[in-house]
């Protein structure tokens, strides 16, 4: 079987349109971070409110130990990012949570092949309750950005970059 | 400036900058490691704490080496951008970022700042840019081509938006 194939370029290709996106929504219920996720048998691409989160997940190579970007969830239910790390934990946890400052993660998925993550700075005390408690809102919400993308034709929009592999270099980063 | 003053702003720009090497640690009080940072500088685990804790300051040549290992300029983790500037919420309002990254931003901001209607919300938008990039680990090449893809997609959303309005 091939590997999956993980596509972010998309993120920055239309940050403007993204950032117009997910300002409508962002600040309800408390969430600070929403990305929009089409997946495919092959591949996974995208769009995110904090591009540099996948950025980071993807070129490290750490992307391939986190189970979330999966096509095979049941519909609807809450799906708490530290349940979907594969080794690494860690690491994956230091990129996707700890260095934004987000106290809780998790996703929905959509049976159209669509994952819908969000996550909160707020530290509250039960947020798997709470969002358990308003996971038909989140959904509704997953779905009427994911209509906007399509609706501004971005969803149709090829990658500019070339496909990302896991392979992680040794490479000068910024400071 | 007092002795005490001037390590806490040492410490606040080494956990800065150790923090974007991923020297992170849950359950240290600062949210650094320091084992790497002992081997750096060549010094015990409890000494290298003292440099993050702001109860002590390396020798020049130890910070030089610390400097190298982090990327930073020397100069600015002995010193301050300002010497005598002691800001110790560096972490949470500044962005320390490369001059090349800077120039690349400045560059592909100005050649697409043609036609744009409303400056305030386009400078906004290469300040968020700026930050987004800024967070990324990865090659050079990687980011500047992001930073490019990004501050150009303010004309493709406003090309969307024109659309939008002549329906």
């Amino acid at each position: 079987m091939d590997a999956l194939r993980y596509h972010y370029t998309n993120s920055f290709k239309y940050r403007k349109s993204l950032q117009n996106i997910f300002s409508d929504v962002l600040g309800l219920h408390f969430i600070d971070y929403l990305s929009i996720a089409d997946l495919t048998a092959t591949t996974v691409t995208i769009y995110s409110s904090e591009p540099a989160l996948e950025a980071n997940l993807v070129e490290s190579g750490l992307i391939k130990h986190d189970r979330i970007y999966t096509n095979k969830h049941p519909d609807n239910l809450l799906l708490i990012w530290d349940n979907y790390y594969h080794e690494k934990t860690d690491e994956i946890r230091q990129i996707k949570t700890l260095s934004n400052k987000f106290q809780f993660g998790f996703s929905i998925f959509h049976t159209d092949n669509q994952l819908y993550s969000f996550a909160t700075k707020n530290n509250m005390e039960n947020a798997v309750q709470y969002y358990s408690d308003r996971l038909d809102d989140l959904y509704v919400i997953g779905k009427h950005c994911y209509k906007q993308l399509k609706d501004r034709k971005i969803l149709e929009q090829p990658e500019t970059a070339k496909i990302l592999s896991f392979k992680h270099k040794e490479q000068k980063q910024y400071v | 400036m007092r002795p005490e003053l001037l390590r806490e702003a040492f410490a606040a720009r080494l956990n800065t900058a150790l923090k974007s090497k991923n020297q992170r640690s849950n359950r240290a009080q600062n949210g650094v490691c320091a084992k790497a940072l002992a081997e750096i500088a060549g010094c015990s685990y409890q000494m290298a704490r003292k440099y993050t804790t702001g109860l002590a300051m390396p020798e020049y040549a130890t910070t030089l080496a610390i400097a190298n290992w982090l990327e930073v300029s020397p100069g600015w983790l002995a010193f301050g951008d300002q010497p005598g500037d002691v800001n110790l919420n560096i972490a949470e309002d500044t962005i320390l970022a490369p001059l090349d990254l800077l120039r690349e931003i400045i560059f592909q901001a100005i050649a697409c700042s043609h036609n744009v209607t409303n400056l305030n919300d386009f400078t906004d938008f290469v300040m968020t840019v700026l930050q987004d990039v800024y967070k990324m680990k990865a090659d050079k090449k990687t980011i500047l081509k992001m930073t490019e893809l990004a501050i150009k997609s303010y004309h493709y959303e406003s090309t969307q938006v024109k659309i939008k309005q002549s329906v």
